[in-house]
């Protein structure tokens, strides 16, 4: 039962949700039972030889192998058979996988969405190139994909190796400065998978969480739609004030489309109130969290790239409301 | 030893006695810090190896003690990334690597039929340095200043505390 606990999970290579993750947990099964019945067959042998040679020699310290030759002639057969057997194990082994490894990267994958995604110390940025326009939309930390389609990520990263590992969708592939990598990905049913930063990357890489929203075409049209829409001017004075504040403290790092602010030394914030978690999958997006993240990021993610902002509680309270309204 | 080697053998007890001083190690403390002798060395290297892998050791019940719970507070994000950086850096080099040194120090002379192995004081040499090496590993570790990039290291990541951003080369900005 213990054992099963990790089945089911959203971080789970035993919980398939997508074509790469059920070619490696297929693969996964077959090495799984081959290795357990060669391991079973060998310790009843084993066992077997132990007890048949204390039932010839009950006296015997170290029997003899036998010199007839018959015998001779069986064990040589035994072996023999042994290391046919092996050989064909091991290249059947090797065959499947060769198998899985050209279904989880072929040479001319199909793509119907492709998604930009960059590593950064510890978040990850994801850029949608929308088809027919110039336009892209920039959000960070969570993926939103369509189900059933093909999906092709463009992996960079900004500062040192990371790797990109959803267990419930595929395998790792790395994110490795001044060079491209891609994996494309399907997944199969609408569901929200965990996934993490799999190569060491400094302080912080425990913390560089992802979330992959797997959603009906609909539904993921309907998401595109409103994360491309620019950021609402603010409706009332407080928040007005809000953005006021943003202006002189955050925009040195972040981008909220619509406004002035367009750097992207931090995540992209334009439509931060819709994504369920904060800083890379550290904190559920509650206005608490939100609140402490924004007076001290240090307190959570220790050695964070954002610094203490230490606003007056007046203006702390009108950039949290500010950043309410970018849904 | 046989008739042909007996009969080349043109010394006496005087060549024997030289022999023996050669081999012979110093008296006092002098003496055991300069001892040669490839069963000491050897014996050595494995005592050092297991001190060393119990160091590592203790290491890794450390990790496992802050991971046995989600969220656990046994010690903050860059120790622990120095408690596995040191644990696999002690685990490979300094335990991994020596004992099987010291079991080939050891055991190869005798298998072979030798009196020593080649470079006996070299050998010795090679003993003190690991010993002064794996300390300057641990050392800096209990002053909380040890590595903390992975027993790997894999660049840029090394050096990204130094250049905290290396130019983005995506090519798109
Ligand atoms: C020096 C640059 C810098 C400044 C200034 C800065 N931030 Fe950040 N911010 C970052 C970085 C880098 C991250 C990503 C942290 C991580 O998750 O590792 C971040 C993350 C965030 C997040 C979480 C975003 C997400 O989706 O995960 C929010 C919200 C945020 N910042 C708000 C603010 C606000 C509000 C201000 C101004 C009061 C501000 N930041 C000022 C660099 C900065
Ligand atoms: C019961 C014994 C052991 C336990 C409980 C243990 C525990 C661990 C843990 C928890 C980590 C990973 C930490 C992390 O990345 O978060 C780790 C990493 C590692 N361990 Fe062990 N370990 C043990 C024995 C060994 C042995 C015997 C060796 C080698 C001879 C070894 C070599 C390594 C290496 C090379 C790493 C990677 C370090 C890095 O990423 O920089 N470990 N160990
Ligand atoms: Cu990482």
């Amino acid at each position: 039962m213990l054992a099963l606990a990790g089945c089911g999970g959203i971080q789970s290579a035993t919980n398939p949700g997508g074509r790469g993750a059920d070619a490696i947990y297929g693969l996964w099964s077959v090495f799984l039972v081959v290795c357990a019945v060669v391991w079973l067959l060998v310790m009843a042998a084993l066992v077997w030889a132990m007890l048949r040679r204390r039932a010839r020699h009950p006296m015997a310290l170290a029997p003899e192998l036998d010199s007839d030759p018959n015998t001779k002639r069986r064990l040589r057969r035994t072996v023999e058979l042994a290391t046919v057997a092996t050989l064909v194990i091991l290249l059947g082994l090797t065959g499947a996988t060769y198998g899985v490894v050209s279904k989880i990267f072929p040479v001319h994958p199909r793509t119907d969405l492709t998604i930009e995604l960059t590593g950064h110390r510890w978040w990850w940025e994801a850029r949608y190139e929308l088809p027919g326009t110039s336009a892209s939309v920039v959000t960070a930390n969570e993926i939103h994909l369509p189900v059933g389609a093909d999906v092709t990520f463009v992996l960079r990263s900004d500062d040192v190796i990371h790797s990109l590992w959803v267990p419930n969708l595929d395998g790792k592939t790395d994110l490795i400065p001044g060079q491209t990598n891609t994996l494309t990905v399907r997944a199969d049913r609408p569901a929200t998978y965990r996934g993490q930063c799999a190569e060491f990357c400094g302080l912080q890489h425990a913390y560089m969480g992802l979330f992959v929203v797997a959603e009906s075409p609909p539904k993921f049209d309907q998401w595109l739609e409103t994360q491309r829409r620019p950021a609402p001017p603010p409706d009332n004075p407080d928040v007005r004030h809000g953005l006021d504040v943003f202006m002189a403290n955050c925009a040195s790092c972040h981008r909220v489309r619509g406004t002035g602010a367009t750097a992207t030394v931090g995540p992209d914030l334009t439509h931060v109130a819709s994504r369920a978690t904060i800083a890379a999958g550290r904190l559920p997006n509650t206005p608490g969290n939100l609140g402490g993240w924004v007076a001290d990021a240090q307190q959570q993610k220790p050695g964070v790239l954002m610094p203490p902002m230490r606003l007056p509680p007046a203006d702390l309270q009108s950039v949290l409301h500010y950043l309410g309204t970018l849904r | 030893m046989s008739e042909a080697s007996a009969s080349i053998y043109t010394g006496g007890a005087e060549d024997l006695a030289i022999l023996a001083r050669t081999w012979a190690r110093p008296p006092g403390w002098i003496g055991w810090l300069s001892a040669a002798d490839h069963k000491s060395i050897g014996r050595r290297y494995l005592v050092t190896a297991f001190g060393f892998f119990c160091f590592a050791g203790i290491l890794a019940l450390l990790m496992r003690l802050q991971l046995a719970q989600p969220e656990g507070h046994l010690m903050g994000p860059d120790r622990y990334n120095q408690v596995f950086t040191t644990h696999g850096m002690t685990m490979m080099f300094l335990f991994a690597v020596p004992m099987m040194q010291g079991l080939g120090i050891y055991l190869v002379p005798l298998m072979v039929g030798a009196r020593e192995i080649a470079f006996p004081r070299l050998n010795a040499y090679s003993y003190w340095l690991f010993l002064g090496g794996g300390l300057m590993i641990e050392v800096p570790f209990l002053l909380d200043a040890g590595p903390d990039v992975g027993w790997f290291a894999y660049v840029p990541c090394p050096r990204s505390s130094i250049i905290p951003r290396i130019a983005p080369m995506s090519g798109r900005r």
